[in-house]
């Protein structure tokens, strides 16, 4: 008789300790996540993300297309804007486009998928035909040093590398922190009533819900040899410097991030939505922390590499780090919100904006600013 | 018993503990507490109706003036037809968005303002003589675009324009059709109001088929689609690999294609507000609905973020060209600033607005993967 309250209290107390802990970590263990990305219904996988693995695949040969002299205006933009003429010709007649998936998310700002455009209308119009040229401020050309060579535009910039990291922000970062991971797109329409009955996408084996948390998770992994069993370091986009960030920066985070996708994808097929929206979170966070990273680093290295007098080379990092500081402005705190907004994004663009006679000091404050605003 | 006592207080202690843990919505003010149904009665009567009848006017001109224009087609009538279009195409801005009941059902909004017109399939409808203008493949044959076409599109000057209409009577009756049509379109919908009005009122429930929720979706739908992405997201190319400028509103005279899109901005602010047509008075609206559930967003108030970015967006519109083919051909950046800041309202709207109402998405994306 004593004791007969005991159970309830103990049931009473944990319930207290598991609804009100803190917002920012939810405690629940009714998602048991299984231990890999692996998800079947009836037998089969009811994973899928191709569109997402075309799309990378589309990535690499942009890059590359964008430091080879022999590359054209109309090639170029066929590629990038219609989805085709790819040498590897399972990319062509996908409907996948690059192009459409560029900042293109809701809260991404339109402004910025025309610097893409524009980037191939200065390689092929000013670089390619320059490059025999010696480069100089104004003057589009070739630059080496006993480091490297680069072909840069007028202002000193290698586009190769400002495009493919823009893009990293702009399409992988993008869909998958902003598109597809939120929740106005995994709820949108009858998402939520259809995964909550089971209800399939006619002809499919999974939920538009599952199939969205898979297509975000496939702008990462999509180039995977096996998505159970994760390497990270494929291709030219986030993949690639997710698993430099790993090695270096921040040791584990390509586990938090894959294991967050697992037990969010677990979540959607538990129906727990709390657990799901919880697990985006830290994906988002997580994310764009390897954006600020690089955007940091590469600012640095362009100090170090310039006062070492080795200019390709600084320019070279310096490419990268202007396109990784693009990526900023589509980031994601977790609350919707970017890190650095559009106009501030643009602000840092345009005090780098002349690779010739950017200041230094410039360069190492902003890339202070990363790291203080992103806790890096 | 006093265990059980201190049990109860325990429990309470919870409960209480975590009421306040909730971010947005206040738990007694259930959106359904709102009374959706005066809200109706405004939409209805103080803004729907009105508009309808408002603009029913400016067509009654219109076909008015065409009546005059098709007797003699000369440049003095050709000027009253063409101020009579513009007039009647800003006072259309004010209802495109109300597509529910009779509209929806026969596709009026499509008959009226689909854009960039067909030219090729207009003009084979002009030689031909013979056309089905209820047939889907004549929407980008019709309405007002159409008649763009045919008032300022169909020669290259003023003196050859009015040459079509005097030498060839199949111009004539084009123009005497396209007109028509609108105008028994536009009869078929406000009649029916008088009926469906007590439909409408009296659907005030929070489920995916009452007017509040459909005609909220209608709204959101309307500022996504129509005002943001077809006036301005796709011209300025926002979805294709360059600018579209034949895509822009009213592309034949341009020089209104601003003035268009102004009207319809102010039209889907009053609507926001619960601002009456004649702009005499207010209502219940969206907007007051959000205050009234202290929706919050990032700390403070949704409704009046709402307006503070739809004011944005309306400044950012002011700062254009008058025409948007120029206003492409110059800096087409000022237009994309313009598209991000209308989207900025669309994720307002159609996320943190919809998810304090508790009114579900009825239109899905066609984004493509």
């Amino acid at each position: 008789m004593k004791f007969k309250f005991l159970p309830l209290f103990v049931l009473c107390t944990s319930l207290f300790l598991i609804s009100c802990s803190d917002d920012d970590v939810i405690v629940d263990n009714t998602v048991t996540p299984p231990s890999t990305y692996k998800f079947e219904r009836d037998g089969l996988s009811t994973v899928s993300h191709g569109g997402q693995t075309t799309r990378l695949k589309m990535a690499s040969e942009l890059y590359s297309g964008m430091k080879s002299s022999s590359s054209t205006k109309a090639g170029l933009n066929n590629m990038f804007n219609n989805g085709e003429g790819f040498s590897d010709t399972k990319l062509n007649g996908t409907g996948k486009k690059i192009g459409s998936k560029t900042f293109a998310s809701p809260v991404a700002s339109a402004t910025v998928k025309p610097m893409f455009d524009a980037m191939i209308t200065d390689f092929t119009d000013n670089v390619i035909p320059n490059w025999s040229t010696a480069a100089a401020n104004g003057t589009a050309g070739k630059m080496t040093d006993a480091k490297r060579t680069v072909y840069i535009n007028a202002k000193g910039h290698e586009l190769t590398q400002v495009f493919t990291k823009g893009l990293i922000g702009g399409m992988t970062t993008d869909q998958i922190l902003n598109g597809y991971l939120s929740t106005a797109k995994l709820d949108g329409g009858t998402n939520k009533a259809d995964n909550d009955a089971g209800t399939l996408v006619t002809g499919k084996n999974y939920t538009n819900m599952e199939h969205y948390w898979d297509e975000g998770f496939g702008y990462l992994y999509g180039e995977e040899a096996d998505v159970t069993n994760p390497t990270l370091g494929n291709g030219v986009l986030l993949s690639k410097y997710a698993k430099k960030v790993n090695d270096s920066n921040s040791p584990g985070i390509g586990k938090i991030i894959y294991d967050a996708f697992i037990k969010g994808r677990a979540a959607i097929v538990a129906k727990n939505y709390t657990v799901r929206d919880a697990q985006a979170k830290i994906i988002q966070i997580h994310i764009s922390k390897i954006i600020g990273y690089k955007a940091h680093d590469y600012l640095n290295d362009y100090v170090t590499k310039a006062a070492a007098g080795t200019p390709a080379d600084a320019i070279h990092a310096l490419s990268e780090g202007y396109g990784f500081v693009m990526s900023l402005q589509v980031t994601n705190d977790g609350t919707g919100n970017p890190y650095f907004t559009n106009t501030e994004a643009n602000a840092m663009l345009t005090k780098l904006d002349n690779f010739w006679t950017v200041s230094s000091a410039d360069c190492t404050a902003m890339a202070n600013e990363i790291k203080t605003k992103m806790s890096l | 018993m006093f265990k059980k006592i201190f049990l109860l207080f325990f429990i309470s202690f919870i409960l209480t503990n975590c009421s306040d843990s909730g971010d947005d919505i206040d738990d007694n003010k259930n959106p359904i507490s709102y009374d959706r149904s005066k809200m109706l009665i405004h939409w209805a009567d103080k803004i729907i109706i009105p508009a309808h009848t408002a603009f029913k006017e400016t067509l009654t001109n219109l076909d008015n003036s065409t009546t005059t224009f098709v007797a003699s087609p000369n440049q003095t009538n050709l000027d009253d037809l063409r101020s009579k279009w513009l007039l009647s195409y800003k006072s259309w801005q004010h209802i495109e968005m109300f597509d529910i009941g009779k509209a929806e059902e026969i596709y009026f909004k499509s008959k009226m303002n689909v854009y960039p017109i067909d030219k090729s399939w207009l003009d084979n409808n002009i030689e031909k003589g013979s056309y089905d203008l209820e047939s889907p493949n004549n929407y980008s044959s019709q309405g007002f675009p159409a008649l763009d076409y045919m008032l300022y599109g169909i020669a290259l000057d003023d003196v050859s324009i009015l040459n079509k209409y005097t030498k060839n009577t199949n111009y004539i009756n084009y123009l005497t059709a396209l007109v028509n049509k609108m105008v028994s379109g536009t009869d078929t919908v406000i009649n029916d109001w008088t009926a469906y009005r007590t439909t409408f009122i009296n659907s005030f429930e929070n489920t995916a088929s009452s007017s509040v929720n459909l005609l909220t979706n209608d709204f959101i739908y309307y500022y996504e689609k129509g005002l943001r992405a077809n006036k301005v997201g796709i011209p300025a190319g926002v979805f294709s690999g360059a600018p579209l400028k034949i895509n822009v509103e009213s592309y034949y005279i341009q020089d209104v294609s601003k003035e268009l899109l102004l009207e319809a901005m102010d039209a889907s602010i009053k609507f926001y507000n619960g601002t009456s047509y004649d702009g005499l008075s207010s209502g219940p609206s969206l907007k007051s609905y959000l205050t009234h559930l202290n929706s919050t967003k990032d700390g403070s108030s949704l409704s009046d973020l709402v307006t503070t970015k739809l004011e944005a967006a309306k400044t950012q519109i002011n700062s254009l060209s008058n025409n948007f083919v120029t206003q492409i051909e110059s800096d087409n950046s000022k237009l994309l600033i313009t598209y991000d800041a209308l989207q900025s309202v669309v994720v307002l709207l159609k996320v943190d607005m919809l998810q304090a109402f508790n009114i579900n998405v009825d239109y899905v994306d066609a984004d493509g993967d």
